[in-house]
């Protein structure tokens, strides 16, 4: 019966009673075709890995528009390179807007919970970003961290890299609290490994080497502790696991949270000075475009 | 076309070749005939990135770089040899503003942001070891320095907080040598104060000379988002003020050959056009409780060089051959529009920010035809090809 014949059908009762039949049946196919399948592909094997080779769905991510900087070497420095000739550890300064609420300060207990050798300074009103910045520096901080909070809310992180920038400001959403995380471990001051995925084109590689130079470069392994900052259409995942190795073949994860989620929304040469990459709305209208 | 582009994180530049319709962002569409790192010597780093370069007598580059070190090099040189490099133990420190090259006196003058300007001759391909500086009047820290095209000797500048003064620095000679004293020709004064009697804000960001007839007319940017033209026939204060946007203003250049129109960009990502003959006199109107309707004349928009999506914010902006503008800033592409249409010609990723750009030569034509003649019969060949596939003919109707 066709979907003209069914709409015929005045009955409103009787016509949903045919519709559901159909689904039932059509249902009812799919599954012992299912079943059908996987009879034949246990006796073969190899049948299966052939349709898994041939069925890859589309994504966004694999219909990505083609990006030329994607894969391209970093071409000769910037300013991050200094980190990584002579690893000093990072020393990272943290502090909130003006006129923050509690949930600036817990969040900002949170960072300090996972940013190795971070300390917490309470704003004052009186000085403002570019001034601290140079007060940081002057006292060798390799980075300043700027809590934004809005309405009782995390809203925003300015992470400027000391001396010369440059000045990056995200935003903040989906702030899971490590106490709603079912099953979380409790976290140890081991210095973590990182893990970065997926950060690709040139301004995704300098968001890398953000990060990479706010961690120290020298993880504590015996801690089995990993901070992931996993990049997937524009959007960073912050997530925090401690691991452990059950046998040869299967490893154990456990959750230590927080959890939250980053967009970059401006990337500004020095501090906060002239704009690098800022995001408009109008990127999102192409779907398949990702810029990091 | 060939152009050069410094690069601001190696230090050095590129030169490139493309022709119109290069695109690297599309892989279909043709890519730049060749890339070449140049002007490498002595040592590139971005603590000695190229800040400006000109050309001298068509056959060098001179480049001042941001630990005020001069470098020239040879263009007509395959490599593009470095033919002299001179850093000077007085500029340490400094920051250069411009660079301003005399071919017809064999000397170049830089601005520094210190408020001082050196002054370096230029002979049988070296460097002067010694440069002579200047303390410009007024004593504060500069943005702008420019010199007047027609008037060798004279210069203009201004900074924050440092208003626009035009004054002449040497004398024209055989030899140059700067004056003892600086002689201010004209000091400009700052706009009235605005409608709640407040003191409007000075800020140059750059300074252009328009013409000179019997008197100085110039124009400058602020960091203000203003546009402001002086003429020294009419007073002090600028003859027209006029806000043409909310950011600060970071390069301000004429496009093409005549005075009257400005190609502006601001920190962001804005490359706009606007007029200075056409005014629309009542463009800018707000409200003021106590001042009532604020109307104010804007020059007229022409357009934005928007095409190809760029994001950073514009530092090289080069009109050639009065019907291109090649663009290049912290985005790391270079590109070049059409000046009238704004249409986006070419497209080409450098790898590295982009702090100013030279034009050698745009004859490249007759290679680009034969290159699209190619391409056409390439094109007829793959149609015909497709058009004996049926079920491809049918998807395409």
């Amino acid at each position: 019966m066709d979907s003209e014949a069914i709409k015929r059908i005045k009955n409103k009762q009787r016509r949903q009673r045919v519709v559901s039949d159909l689904k039932h049946k059509h249902n009812k196919e799919r599954h012992s075709l299912r079943k059908e399948r996987a009879k034949e592909e246990r006796a073969n094997p190899q049948l299966r890995e052939e349709r898994i080779a041939n069925n890859i769905p589309e994504t966004l991510e694999s219909k990505r528009v083609y990006d030329e900087t994607v894969g391209a070497e970093i071409e000769g420095s910037d300013e991050f390179q200094k980190y990584f000739e002579n690893p000093r550890d990072p020393k990272v300064m943290i502090t909130t807007n003006a006129n923050a609420k509690k949930q600036a300060y817990e969040f900002a207990d949170i960072m300090m919970d996972f940013l190795p050798n971070s300390t917490f300074v309470k704003r004052k009103k009186a000085y403002n970003m570019k001034e601290m910045a140079k007060f940081c520096s002057n006292r060798e901080y390799t980075d300043l961290v700027v809590i934004n909070e809005d309405k009782k809310k995390v809203n925003g992180l300015t992470i400027m890299h000391l001396p010369e920038g440059p000045s990056f400001y995200f935003s903040v959403t989906s702030l899971v609290d490590t106490k709603r995380i079912e099953g979380h471990g409790r976290a140890t001051d081991h210095i973590p490994e990182l893990v970065l995925n997926n950060f690709n084109t040139r301004l995704g590689k300098t968001v890398g080497r953000l990060f990479q130079s706010m961690f120290p470069h020298r993880p504590e392994i015996q801690g089995r502790q990993v901070v992931t900052l996993h990049n997937q259409r524009d959007y960073i995942f912050f997530r925090r696991h401690r691991y452990v190795f059950r046998n040869e073949e299967k490893v154990g994860l456990q959750e230590l949270g927080p959890q939250f989620t980053l967009k970059l929304r401006r990337l500004q040469r020095g501090i906060k000075d002239e704009v690098e990459w800022e995001h408009r709305p109008d990127m999102e209208r192409d779907k398949r475009k990702f810029y990091l | 076309m060939r152009l050069i582009v410094t690069c601001d994180d190696s230090g050095s530049a590129k030169e490139v070749i493309c022709t119109p319709g290069t695109d690297t962002s599309k892989q279909d569409k043709p890519q730049p005939i060749s890339i070449t790192q140049v002007f490498v010597e002595p040592k590139a780093s971005p603590a000695s990135r190229i800040l400006y370069s000109t050309l001298y007598k068509e056959r060098y580059a001179i480049c001042c770089r941001l630990d005020a070190s001069v470098s020239v090099y040879d263009l007509e040189d395959d490599e593009k040899k470095l033919v002299c490099h001179r850093e000077y133990v007085e500029l340490k420190g400094c920051k250069p503003v411009s660079l301003h090259v005399f071919s017809e006196f064999d000397a170049l003058v830089m601005g520094l942001d210190s408020g001082k300007a050196a002054l370096v001759g230029f002979h049988k391909n070296t460097l002067e070891k010694e440069c002579q500086i200047v303390d410009l009047p007024g004593g504060k820290p500069i943005e702008a320095f420019e010199a007047c095209p027609s008037q060798p000797g004279v210069f203009a500048y201004g900074g924050k907080e440092n208003d626009l003064r035009i004054v002449k620095m040497f004398e024209v000679g055989k030899k140059v040598k700067l004056l003892e004293s600086v002689e201010v020709l004209f000091a400009a004064k700052n706009v009235k104060n605005d409608h709640l009697d407040l003191r409007v804000p000075i800020w140059i960001t750059k300074i252009r000379f328009i013409s000179l007839k019997n008197s100085y007319k110039l124009i400058t940017a602020t960091r203000y988002g203003q546009l402001r033209i002086y003429d020294t026939n009419h007073g002090r204060k600028p003859a027209h003020d006029y806000q043409v946007c909310t950011n600060p203003i970071i390069t301000l250049n004429f496009a093409g050959s005549n005075f009257d129109e400005v190609i502006i960009t601001d920190n962001r990502n804005m490359v706009a056009r606007h007029s200075l003959v056409s005014i629309d006199k009542k463009a800018f109107k707000t409200n003021s409780a106590t001042a009532g309707d604020i109307i104010k004349p804007v020059p007229r928009l022409l357009g934005k060089y928007q095409e190809g999506g760029n994001t950073g914010a514009i530092f090289g902006v080069l009109c050639f051959k009065d019907t291109f503008v090649a663009t290049g800033g912290l985005d790391r592409y270079l590109r070049v529009y059409d000046l009238e249409t704004r249409e986006m010609v070419s497209k080409v990723y450098m790898g590295s920010q982009i702090a100013d750009i030279l034009f050698l030569e745009g004859e490249e034509e007759e290679e680009s035809e034969e290159e699209v003649d190619e391409e056409e019969e390439n094109n007829a060949l793959w149609d015909e090809l497709e058009s004996n596939r049926p079920a491809k003919k049918q998807k395409q109707t």
